[in-house]
């Protein structure tokens, strides 16, 4: 240290650790459990809109199945047009012959794979949400 | 606090017992605040800036591996807070307080300290009012904190010769400044 470094430390070596308020460690100890109320909203938030997003997705592939399922084997017409009402009574009315023949067509692998599907949907739901319980519990014990 | 004792406490906080961490708060709070004093210039908002840092550090405390001491993990932390509030000039250097001048200045015996101390106090603010807020912090690590160039460079992130120039350069300026006011004060 030259002469320079020494005046300079003497300068500022007069305000070395000063005592800190007394209310310090209260109010740190207060700013921690707001962040901590702060940080499980914003977890629990977060779950809510995950699963919101996950049930849309899973709500809109169920409806688009049901869709395929409607036009392609019980002939109903989603147009919605008065022309179309009579296709969509016919559709109706041959929905139970139709019903059979699919469960019993050897050729009804796509009724196995939309059970399948939707069988996978809700494991993958209960997978995520037993993350997020953990994930949360974490955030609680911080 | 021994660093090994230290290390304990923070692997019981880690786990779960998070009424240690008011230990580490006792013990490193002076050394934070004079710091940050020193950088922003008033109690009010060196207080505020010095309990943020306390409270990310909790938040945080699973990411210290103890790869350097917790002190210097704190001041990372506070160095980044300062620099982060600063820049958005929610906080400015305002004139250092000398609200931490010893009680004994007043007593009538002391009087010729109580100038010298004055003059001090009026020097520091004048030579920190001419850095800016990173030289403010590294020059408050070197000679108020005794820091060595390798915790400075771990503590800014700055590389060990980038610390040292920096230093020596605002080592010049400063004794400059002293001067000049030593010329004013005994002119």
């Amino acid at each position: 240290m030259d002469s320079d470094d020494k005046y300079l430390k003497g300068i500022f070596s007069d305000s070395v650790n000063d005592a800190v308020p007394l209310s310090f460690l209260a109010v740190v100890n207060r700013k921690i459990e707001f962040e901590k109320a702060a940080r499980i909203k914003r977890a629990s938030r977060k779950e809510i809109l995950t699963q919101v997003l996950f049930f849309a997705a899973a709500l809109s592939i169920l409806i688009a199945a049901f869709i395929y399922i409607g036009k392609n084997y019980f002939d109903i017409n989603f147009s919605f047009t008065f022309s179309a009402a009579d296709k969509f009574n016919l559709g109706v009315k041959s929905a139970g012959l139709r019903v059979k023949e699919v469960f019993l067509n050897p050729d009804s692998i796509i009724w196995y794979v939309i059970a399948l599907n939707t069988a996978l949907l809700v494991v993958l739901q209960q997978i995520i949400q037993r993350k997020l319980h953990t994930s949360d519990k974490k955030t609680n014990r911080n | 606090m021994s660093r090994e004792e230290e290390l304990k406490i923070i692997e019981k906080i880690k786990a779960g017992d998070s009424f240690l961490y008011d230990r580490l708060v006792l013990e490193h709070s002076p050394k934070i605040m004079s710091v940050i004093r020193g950088v922003v210039g008033n109690n009010e908002d060196a207080e505020e800036i010095a309990q943020d840092v306390f409270v990310k550090a909790f938040f945080s405390i699973d990411k210290f591996r103890g790869e350097s001491s917790f002190a210097t993990w704190l001041f990372r932390i506070a160095y980044n807070m300062a620099i982060s509030k600063m820049r958005k000039k929610r906080y400015s250097f305002v004139d250092i307080e000398k609200t931490n001048l010893p009680a004994h200045i007043n007593d009538q015996n002391n009087q010729n300290e109580a100038e010298e101390r004055e003059r001090r106090y009026i020097l520091l603010e004048k030579m920190l009012k001419n850095l800016d807020t990173n030289e403010r912090f590294l020059i408050m690590l070197f000679y108020n904190q005794d820091k060595s160039i390798r915790e400075i460079s771990q503590i800014t992130g700055m590389g060990e010769s980038n610390v040292k120039v920096t230093l020596h350069r605002i080592k010049k300026r400063l004794a400059l400044i002293a001067d000049s006011k030593m010329e004013v004060s005994y002119g």
